[in-house]
């Protein structure tokens, strides 16, 4: 058996995409460019096909499965696909995040054997392909999921679990217990490793019907037993492991089901799927408090203290959401946070509007702050924002500008109040404005 | 008799720093101002809007206006959350159809699990700088495996230096969600975990209200998510319990009520030591068993 993966059709969001666009979606794609070794595309969106096809089918083969793992664990609901296949089939996926990916597919075959050989040249017989080889148990990790099943309804005594040959695949009982989440033998959907058989057991399926009607003369086997009479208190009291065989012979009420024995074929895709990552572009605008230009103002004076109005409005997203915004102000403040969804510190941010479909995004609050130029300063101040989008927290970071800004002009006088004569000098008592200060002379 | 007179221009005053007297931390809100012609000072919040003030020959008075002692000083108080503090927490996933109430990170296996038949075990949370920690169970360190998907694996011995990226993680913590980041090759990637197999790997996928691998977990503390650093410089008018009939509370010092009252404030400084920029300040609160509107606040 081969399998072939013969065709790979991958389609990428462009690279100036941008999460301001809006959702992602096949209008704004485009074919990722292929080189030998791997296809590129960019988050958040990269749409893959892919169709495979398996060849030299074993003729004796009674189920297929085919899996298909595009490896994305960021995005697993429709990483894996298991379908019962052996021709044509067409998987798709998106790849969310970045990073580089392989696809895999396997193909399993589930052949009926009656007369297993552990070690070849195997001899065949009616129901079995000449030279098939059965792996041995201990290099086999699961059953086929069929005889799961099977032995679920079985008890360990029951002769028709034990295989020929001395493999036994089936020699084990196993209950529900057994195989449920973080069981000694524990068994989940996308584990099992073959198809389950739908194959009905007529002795039982007459025997529920038996038990569910009246007689009725096109019931051959009709006997006039109902569900009320083997109840415990019933007339005729039965378990549900008596009603099994009641009327079979030998106790047997349940349709062997066929012993299978599993091939796989592995292939992966050659080429690799590479996911980039659009990283924001963060813009850090001043704004004048009077105007509202969003331009550098030109005003010549700038005294101190000065007030300005700092905007992150014209950043914009890469492939990912701006989950948040780091403020350093640049003039020894403490650096402000604000994130999409943690907001204690409301009160120094005012509303911009900028993208009010998203009244969360950090971009839309600008930030309001006092510059005051002493003797330590110089007269300009370099402000920056990082942006930093979701999932992934890449960042970009802008600064600006603020200043010159020119010593406070003194407004009409000072007051000195009273003076004192102190043993290491004269100290003042005066006022400022509305502040009281204190100096000293020598 | 003659007079020396001695002209000073107003830059030649130099201005003088006040420190408060009985906490060195606790730093006054002020600024340093220059104006034109070289005049400087020193300006405090506790001095603006001042009602009076007066120096003698020992003491120097102010009397300042209602004041909110959190305005006068610089930060009074840091919150310190899990992640500049150390923290002992059960994680909860947060629930959804995969996981039907299920959702505590548990041990089964010496591998962590969301949900199952595992052994519900608190994760330590152990700064090393601030933000930056590193995750313990019982004796084991979480570390992130150097390949993609960054499974979580749990190891008794530490990384070596040039590995040890793989076992610290970046926290936030804000409106009762815990994220937990690190360094990967791929960039830095969010702590989540696998639908399928409910383990725990760095695959964390939010696209603002959409959830594709949520990375939040809701902690259940042990110990206190974040610790108040400094002290809560409010001022309360208090009213305890007047409990004749049966004086139960009359033997408690329990609180009636308390009331945010600010206070005008006296300070005080020693008029000796301003000359030499050494003068420590010292705030009392005026406060009597009137409000300091002036009559008894009729609302306690």
């Amino acid at each position: 058996m081969d399998v072939e993966i013969n065709q790979v059709n991958v389609k990428t969001l462009k690279p100036n995409y941008s999460w301001d666009i809006g959702n992602p979606h096949i209008g704004l794609m485009e074919e990722a460019s292929i080189n030998e070794y791997e296809i590129v595309g960019y988050a958040p969106f990269v749409h893959v096909g892919l169709s495979a096809v398996s060849y030299d089918q074993n003729p004796y083969m009674l189920l297929t499965t085919r899996e298909i793992d595009f490896g994305d664990s960021y995005n697993p609901e429709t990483s894996t696909e298991l379908l019962p296949i052996s021709g044509v089939s067409y998987s798709t996926h998106n790849y969310v995040m970045p990073g580089e990916y392989k696809i895999t597919v396997t193909q399993t075959q589930y052949i009926k054997t009656n007369n297993p050989c552990c070690e070849p040249p195997c001899e065949g017989n009616l129901f079995v392909q000449q030279d098939l080889y059965i792996e041995k148990e201990i290099s086999r990790e699961r059953y086929p999921y069929s005889w799961m099943w099977y032995c679920f309804m079985q008890n360990d005594t029951d002769p028709r679990m034990k295989y020929f040959g001395g493999l036994e695949p089936a020699g084990e009982c196993l209950t529900w217990d057994d195989c449920t989440f973080q069981g000694p033998r524990q068994l989940t959907w996308d584990e099992a490793q073959g198809p389950s058989f739908e194959i009905r057991s007529k002795d039982v399926s007459w025997q529920w019907k038996n038990v569910v009607s009246n007689p009725s003369s096109l019931d051959i086997y009709a006997q006039d037993i109902q569900w009320t009479f083997t109840k415990r208190e019933g007339i005729i009291p039965k378990t549900w492991k008596e009603i099994k065989t009641l009327g079979c012979e030998g106790g047997n009420c349940i349709e062997v089901l066929p012993l299978l024995s599993a091939n796989k074929v592995v292939t992966q895709y050659e080429k690799t799927i590479k996911v980039l990552e659009i990283p924001p572009q963060t813009y850090l605008a001043v704004v004048n408090t009077n105007t509202g230009e969003y331009l550098p103002d030109n005003d010549a004076f700038k005294s101190s203290p000065y007030t300005v109005r700092l905007s992150p409005k014209f950043t914009r997203c890469g492939s990912f959401p701006i989950e948040k915004i780091i403020w350093d102000l640049g003039d020894g403040s403490p650096i402000i946070e604000r994130t999409r969804n943690n907001n204690s510190n409301d009160t120094m941010f005012i509303y911009n509007k900028e993208i009010e479909r998203d009244i969360k995004d950090p971009r839309n609050y600008d930030l309001i702050h006092t510059y005051y130029r002493n003797n330590s300063t110089t007269g300009c101040f370099y402000p920056s924002i990082t942006a930093i989008a979701s999932s992934t927290s890449t960042a970009d970071t802008a600064a600006t500008v603020v200043g010159p800004i020119e010593i406070e002009q003194l407004n009409p006088s000072i007051d000195i109040i009273q003076n004192e004569l102190t043993n290491d000098g004269k100290v003042y008592l005066g006022q400022v404005k509305d502040q009281l200060v204190f100096w000293t002379s020598k | 008799m003659s007079i020396l007179t001695k002209h000073q221009t107003l830059s030649a005053l130099t201005p003088i720093q006040i420190e408060y007297e009985y906490e060195n931390a606790q730093k006054l809100k002020g600024s340093y101002s220059i104006y034109t012609h070289g005049i400087r000072s020193y300006n405090y919040e506790l001095f603006k809007n001042f009602s009076d003030a007066a120096i003698s020959k020992k003491t120097a008075l102010i009397l300042t206006s209602i004041k909110d002692l959190k305005q006068v000083f610089q930060e009074p108080f840091e919150n310190k959350k899990v992640g500049l503090i150390a923290g002992n927490c059960f994680l909860d996933a947060v629930n959804n159809l995969s996981l039907i109430g299920d959702t505590r990170v548990k041990l089964f296996n010496d591998q962590l699990y969301i949900g199952g038949r595992g052994e519900e075990v608190p994760i330590q949370i152990i700064p090393i700088e601030p933000n930056i920690v590193r995750l313990k169970v019982k004796q084991f360190n979480l570390q992130v495996s150097e390949n993609y998907p960054f499974d979580i694996v749990l190891s008794p011995t530490s990384l070596p230096d040039n590995e040890s990226y793989r076992e610290r993680f970046y926290v936030e913590f804000y409106n009762n969600s815990i994220m937990f980041k690190s360094q990967t090759k791929d960039g830095l990637r969010y702590l989540s975990y696998d639908f399928r197999t409910k383990t725990l790997k760095c695959i964390g996928v939010h696209l603002n209200a959409t959830t594709i691998n949520s990375y939040s977990f809701i902690p259940t503390f042990l110990t206190q998510s974040a610790l108040q650093i400094g002290f809560d410089p409010t001022v309360h008018e208090i009213k305890y319990y007047n409990d004749v009939d049966n004086g139960i509370k009359q033997k408690t010092v329990e609180l009636l009520s308390a009331v945010q009252m600010d206070t005008s404030l006296l300070v005080s400084l020693p008029s000796t030591k301003l000359a030499s920029s050494q003068a420590k300040a010292n705030i009392s609160l005026l406060k009597t068993n009137y409000s300091n509107q002036g009559s008894f606040n009729p609302t306690i």
